[in-house]
């Protein structure tokens, strides 16, 4: 029975979630397991495996896919929890990681903060490897790819790009690499020395820089390429760039390449710039048999010849003609004439030299690529299990050796066996017991088949983080026979089963081909290799470890995917970043927001200042949205509105008359005006009159009623209609009159950037400001020649009010962003807002135009007797709060309401500011938060930040109950949702010219789906 | 541009170049706690930090960078000598001294005469060493018995005689009566003394006879090749110019190095400087 969790936007790179797979496969109860990202790639290995449900079908590149094959279905939670465990333990380690190390998610902050760097280190999924590499280079960084699956045409424009810009990028597919004896990946630890190696290979890279260390020299530069470097498309642009540069590297005395056999007129080119540069050479194209050298390129079988040559090169010594001991390593075992070499190999290129010597020895035709069998011949089988076949959606075997051991099973059981040829590959990256693991393994076939011979090499030095010499004894307890190269491993095999190798002396012959000037290197190049490198780490952050260790510096960019792994978005946040004035554009928008001069100059009957108020109108909040389409919390508000109008006697006649049509229906938003949860605003209630004296514009808003039974939460009773004329015959009034004492009003942003130091946010809590705007207005309505009666209500009220300056703030908010939305480009958000349904922006660049997705429900605390189950979904004008940089945006500025909206404590406030500054353009100095470090407020939401991130503005709010009249029941936070920012952006992308009609119809396509 | 991972300040001797070749390899052959030796096919460089002074085989770096060497630098580490820059490939790293960065000094024996300070003044003035008590080679010979053995040496058998007892005698990096030599030679170089070629030549037959410590043997080579330390081209320079008042202070600073070097290497002077009285009184 198949089981399935999927995990909403939680990221995890795959080597994690394999290693996770790895953990869990052996839970008692698991039959089998599959945990990855919702890419379709994987969701391919999920239908191969049979494990493709459809709620896995349905899960987006950025969920996580648990599926579980069980009988039990309480196995499930088991699985989980150990997951949980797993991946606490993972953030545990990244914590403490980043007490040490900087760490960073985006391109800008990696810069900011290493701004020196001359390497990117990608481990990205290959899907996102390319856009990473163009970023690496674009920043002028050289690039080291340990992502696959990069496009043989991508990787030949990346690398053309990287040579013009005098840049390398090593790979993809590059497992190793060592840079200023600074191991890349998966790489052994090495002393420094004269030598220099290039290679398209990682595990024959592994091999002779292990070989050199234990043979006493040292390895400075292991530059990897990648293994399609030296194809005719990409036509060796990183070998041959690393080579020139080795050659201007002054301590680099000798240089070795590592390759397969390469397309003849890539190998005649590189074979040229070999004998063009002045340095001894030893080249090995593994798979050629060569019978000679050539001047000062000496060519190699075996990767152990390569060391050997490498190692009488860099120590002065004559090169000799003949690296092979005459007669054979060992005698043949009569036991095993006519038996069968198996060559298990967690390392390709290892694989790779095993097939390639036993097909010359046996005459079985040469090497082969095919299903993961290097050899297959006779009876004679090598197997490459780092191949493709093997690792989708399960670790290397350099990690996990449960195929390796299910193989070595498979072929110890078959009677024609008589040599199983293995590696145990050390070093940064691998696992740490895999000598134990094949122990163990060896040890139990050999008991049921003990005629059969293991033998093996160990590719690894001392210094690595396994014990080379440990490991050796550890294989040769088990009986396995240990040779010191994968060279002699085979030939070991060979003898055996009575064969060898033929390895003729060779001579050094005069090169007759052509040579060639050798360019000078680029200084990027020449930086790179005569300094330790300087790293932006994206991706898997355990690459990071080993270049801190060997005296590199770097910092760990989080990587996820942009714009949740969805390829069409992708592309267009890349062409509307590339639009050269929308930087400029942005910058007016925010401008008008830092310079807002905002006052507040009165308080009047709504229908005096809002035109539209004519008959039966009533405002409402969010986007539009007819009467029945409202949550009860807006209807009910809507009831309250039509007896306060005195439009109905009756609570029944009342909805009679909203159900009938009757009553129109404006957004807020439309008429300059703002209102709190349902919003509900009709022509006699009271509003603040705002006037923003940048463009002289005014805004409005409903003034706040208290806490308790009240109209914006749905209460609609004799009290609440009693506030409300009291409100617009009292309250009102008197205010209006205070104001008027003042020239032009009061100075809002005075109150603010006092309120904010004092732990306001401006949305959830307002005591600060409604105390400071009390201080401000008590003596002058006590100085009124109003009944006194009337002057100790008022002030009463306000004191009793702490939320009484939301309003006040949010009539402010309204009147900056109406300013600035004179402006009409630009990808800003200028209003978020809810109507109970729908979450609704607007931008910049598109007016009047609503983009709206469905609303979430705020999660947070609720008053006793209260739970979530009674939240009404997210309503209510006041996110203009966030829209301008405070609220949720500034949730640091209020430590002391965090815990009550549930988010945590200071610490997640700090991380929750943290992260909406990672979505905004800039800071408003004019509201400088203390706790912040005296920040100011975030301002400038981007729609292409959000949409790039998957960040949505968190609105600090109020939780209405979604049963009418009850009123609030709760606070919280809650996410604006990604789809209206997302339609924005599509829209704005059209809007600019920059989407064909198919590409329209197919991402909105996706739109309607979400 | 410079790809050094460090700018480096100091000084080298203008004797390297003499043994240094482009591309030569050497080893550190040893590691103190604040410099260290590498050995090239024709030159034990040493190098140290500036504030001890420069040798005639060797280079002094500024405090800070040698002190970045040291955490990394180990005996057997292999070092290569080309484009006037050090590479040396330690476990971590390749760690770069580059010598154009580091300036030149003159440390070839300069040519003195006791025209403005006479030999008795200069003896004189060294009479204020303790030889007895600070000298390297104990109790068992007196300094004095020394400074005779050599000043009377004057046929090749009694330098030879001489010289079999000095080379190699006493403790340390450079044996004491290596140093005694050094001294001696140095300023019969100088001095342009009409026997220093058989003196020279005696020295270089029991070199070649083997039996003292490399470094010893490097700074005798050094000397038989004309050059010296920079505290000793400093004394001569006195001397040259005749500034009597500087004559102890630059006699002291000659002192002040090592644990017993410096006054053995005083006495060889002393011995030096008798013979030439003798020389001089002679005429």
């Amino acid at each position: 029975m198949l089981y399935t969790v999927i995990r909403k936007n939680s990221y995890q790179d795959s080597i994690n979630l394999m290693l996770l797979t790895q953990n869990i496969s052996s839970m008692p109860g698991v039959k089998e397991v599959q945990v990855m990202m919702g890419t379709d790639a994987n969701k391919d290995i999920f239908n191969e495996a049979g494990l493709l449900t459809n709620e896995a079908k349905a899960a987006e590149p950025n969920d996580m896919m648990i599926v579980l094959d069980a009988d039990q279905k309480n196995v499930m939670n088991d699985v989980l929890e150990q997951i949980d465990k797993f991946l606490s333990d993972l953030s545990v380690k990244s914590d403490d990681q980043a007490a040490d190390s900087k760490s960073v998610t985006n391109w800008d902050d990696a810069m900011e903060s290493m701004p020196d760097a001359n390497l990117a280190v990608i481990s990205v999924p290959g899907i996102y490897a390319a856009d990473e590499i163009d970023n690496a280079l674009d920043h002028n960084l050289n690039a080291f790819v340990f992502s696959d699956n990069v496009s043989l045409a991508d990787e030949a424009r990346l690398k053309q790009k990287a040579h013009k810009k005098g840049l390398l990028v090593m790979g993809p597919d590059c497992g190793t690499g060592i840079v200023s004896n600074v191991p890349l990946a998966f790489t052994n630890v090495v002393r420094s020395g004269n030598i220099g190696l290039v290679g398209a290979s990682g595990t024959g890279i592994q091999e002779v820089t292990s070989m050199i260390e234990r043979l006493g020299g040292g390895v400075t530069h292991a530059i990897g390429t990648g293994g399609r470097d030296l194809s005719d498309k990409v036509g060796a642009i990183t070998m041959e760039d690393a080579i020139v540069g080795l050659a201007h590297h002054d301590p680099t005395e000798v240089i070795g390449i590592i390759s397969k056999p390469p397309a003849k007129e890539v190998r005649d080119d590189v074979v040229s710039l070999l004998h063009s540069i002045d340095k001894p050479v030893v080249a090995i194209f593994l798979g050629e048999k060569p019978d000679h050298h050539e001047d000062s390129v000496y060519l190699a079988h075996t990767l152990e010849e390569t060391s050997r040559i490498l190692m009488d090169l860099s120590n002065g010594k004559q090169v000799k003609d003949n690296y092979y001991s005459e007669v054979p390593l060992i005698e043949a075992d009569p036991q095993l004439d006519g038996k069968h070499i198996i060559g298990l190999y967690s390392g390709g290129t290892l694989a790779y030299e095993a097939g390639m010597m036993v097909s010359e020895a046996l005459n079985l035709g040469g090497i082969i690529s095919d299903e993961g069998y290097v050899l297959r011949a006779k009876g004679n089988e090598v197997l490459d299990l780092g191949d493709d076949i093997y690792t989708q959606g399960r670790p290397h075997p350099m990690i996990d050796p449960r195929i390796r051991i299910e193989k070595i099973n498979e072929y110890a059981a078959n009677p024609d066996t008589g040599v199983i040829l293995l590696d145990d590959v050390l070093g940064y990256g691998t696992d740490d017991t895999m000598a134990e693991s094949l122990a163990d393994a060896v040890n139990t076939a050999s008991r049921k088949h003990p005629r059969i011979k293991f033998i093996a090499t160990v590719v690894g030095t001392r210094e690595d983080p396994q014990d080379y010499d440990a490991a050796r004894k550890i294989l040769q307890k088990a009986g396995i026979i240990v040779l010191d190269s994968n060279a002699q491993a085979v030939r070991y095999a060979l003898n055996l089963v009575g064969k060898d190798v033929n390895e003729p002396a060779k001579k050094v012959v005069p090169y007759t081909g052509a040579i060639r000037e050798v360019p000078a290197p680029s200084e990027s190049i020449l930086d790179l290799l005569y300094t330790k490198p300087r790293v932006v780490n994206i991706g898997v952050a355990e690459f990071l470890d080993p270049v801190i260790k060997f005296g590199g510096t770097g910092v760990q960019y989080n990587w996820k995917p942009i714009a949740g792994g969805n390829q069409k978005m992708i592309k267009i946040i890349k062409k509307v970043k590339a639009l050269q004035k929308r930087n400029d554009e942005n910058t007016k928008i925010i401008d008008a927001y830092k310079k807002a001069t905002p006052f507040l100059v009165d308080v009047v009957p709504a229908g005096t200042v809002i035109s539209e108020l004519k008959g039966h109108t009533l405002l409402h909040a969010g986007p539009p949205i007819e009467y029945d389409e409202m949550t009860e919390p807006m209807q009910d508000g809507c009831i309250g509105a039509v007896l306060f109008e005195g439009w109905a006697d009756n609570e029944a006649d009342a909805r009679k008359l909203l159900e009938s049509g009757d009553v129109k229906f404006l957004c807020n938003h439309d008429v300059n005006a703002v209102g709190p949860m349902g919003g509900i605003t009709s022509a006699h209630m009271a509003v603040l009159v705002i006037k923003n004296t940048l463009k002289n514009n005014y805004a409005y808003c409903t003034m706040n009623e208290g806490i308790g039974k009240v109209l914006r939460f749905g209460a609609y009773n004799d009290e609440v209609i009693n506030r409300l004329k009291w409100m617009a015959n009292t309250l009102a009034p008197t205010l209006s009159k205070a104001l008027k004492k003042l020239d032009g009003g009061l100075n809002v942003n005075v109150m603010m950037a006092k309120a904010i130091t004092m732990g306001d946010e401006f949305h959830q809590r307002n005591i600060a400001a409604s105390l400071v705007f009390l201080k401000e207005v008590a003596p002058l309505i006590v100085s009124l020649d109003i009944p006194e009666k009337d002057k100790q209500d008022v002030i009463q009220f306000l004191a009793d009010t702490d939320q009484f300056f939301l309003s006040i703030m949010m009539a402010t908010g309204k009147s900056v962003v109406d300013a600035a939305r004179t402006y009409k480009h630009g990808t800003v958000v200028t209003t978020m807002t809810r109507n109970g349904k729908d979450f609704g922006i607007r931008i910049s660049g598109l007016g009047n135009q609503w983009f709206t997705a469905p609303v979430n429900t705020p999660k947070g605390l609720f008053f006793t007797g209260f739970t979530q189950d009674d939240a009404n979904p997210d309503i209510g004008d006041s996110a203009i709060a966030e829209t301008v940089g405070f609220g949720g945006m500034a949730m640091i500025a209020a430590p002391g309401v965090t815990r009550f909206v549930g988010a945590g404590g200071f610490k997640d406030a700090q991380r929750i500011s943290n992260e909406m500054a990672k979505i905004t353009l800039d800071r408003n100095p004019n509201f400088t938060i203390p706790t912040w470090d005296y920040q100011g407020t975030a301002i400038g939401i981007d729609i292409v930040k959000v949409v790039e991130t998957g960040i949505t503005p968190i609105i600090n709010t109020g939780i209405a109950s979604k049963i009418a009249g009850v009123g609030q029941v709760g606070a919280g936070t809650v996410h604006a949702p990604l789809a209206c920012f997302e339609k924005a952006l599509v829209a704005y992308a059209d809007s600019m010219g920059l989407l064909d009609n198919t590409e329209k119809e197919s991402v909105e396509k996706d739109l309607v789906k979400e | 541009m410079n790809h050094n991972q460090k700018q480096v300040s100091g000084e080298k001797s203008n004797m390297l170049p003499l043994h240094l070749s482009n591309k030569d390899h050497g080893i550190v052959s040893t590691v103190f706690q604040h410099s260290f030796n590498i050995k090239f096919p024709n030159l034990l460089c040493h190098v140290g930090n500036i504030s001890e002074s420069l040798s005639a085989t060797g280079i002094t770096i500024d405090d800070e960078y040698m002190e970045s060497l040291l955490k990394d630098v180990d005996v057997g580490d292999r070092v290569l000598y080309t484009k006037e820059q050090f590479f040396i490939y330690t476990n971590m790293a390749i760690k770069i001294i580059s010598l154009s960065d580091l300036v030149e000094i003159d440390l070839q024996l300069p040519k003195i005469t006791f025209d403005r300070i006479s030999l008795e003044q200069i003896i004189d003035v060294f009479k204020v060493i303790n030889f007895a008590e600070d000298w390297g080679l104990g109790n068992q010979y007196t300094p004095q018995k020394v400074v005779d053995m050599i000043r009377l040496s004057q046929s090749t058998a009694e330098q030879t005689k001489t010289l079999n007892f000095l080379y190699g005698r006493g403790r340390g990096l450079t044996p004491s009566g290596d140093d005694i030599m050094v001294g001696n030679l140095s300023i019969l170089t100088a001095a342009r003394y009409p026997q220093l070629t058989t003196w020279q030549n005696s020295v270089r037959h029991r070199l070649q006879l083997g039996g003292t410590t490399d470094v010893s043997e490097s700074y005798i080579n050094a000397t038989l090749e004309g050059y010296t330390s920079k505290k000793m081209v400093a004394f001569l320079k006195v001397l040259q110019v005749g500034e009597i008042a500087q004559l102890q202070p630059a006699m002291l600073a000659i002192q002040d190095f090592g644990h017993t070097s410096g006054t053995d290497t005083l006495l060889g002077m002393y011995a030096a400087f008798t013979i030439l009285q003798n020389l001089h009184s002679n005429l």
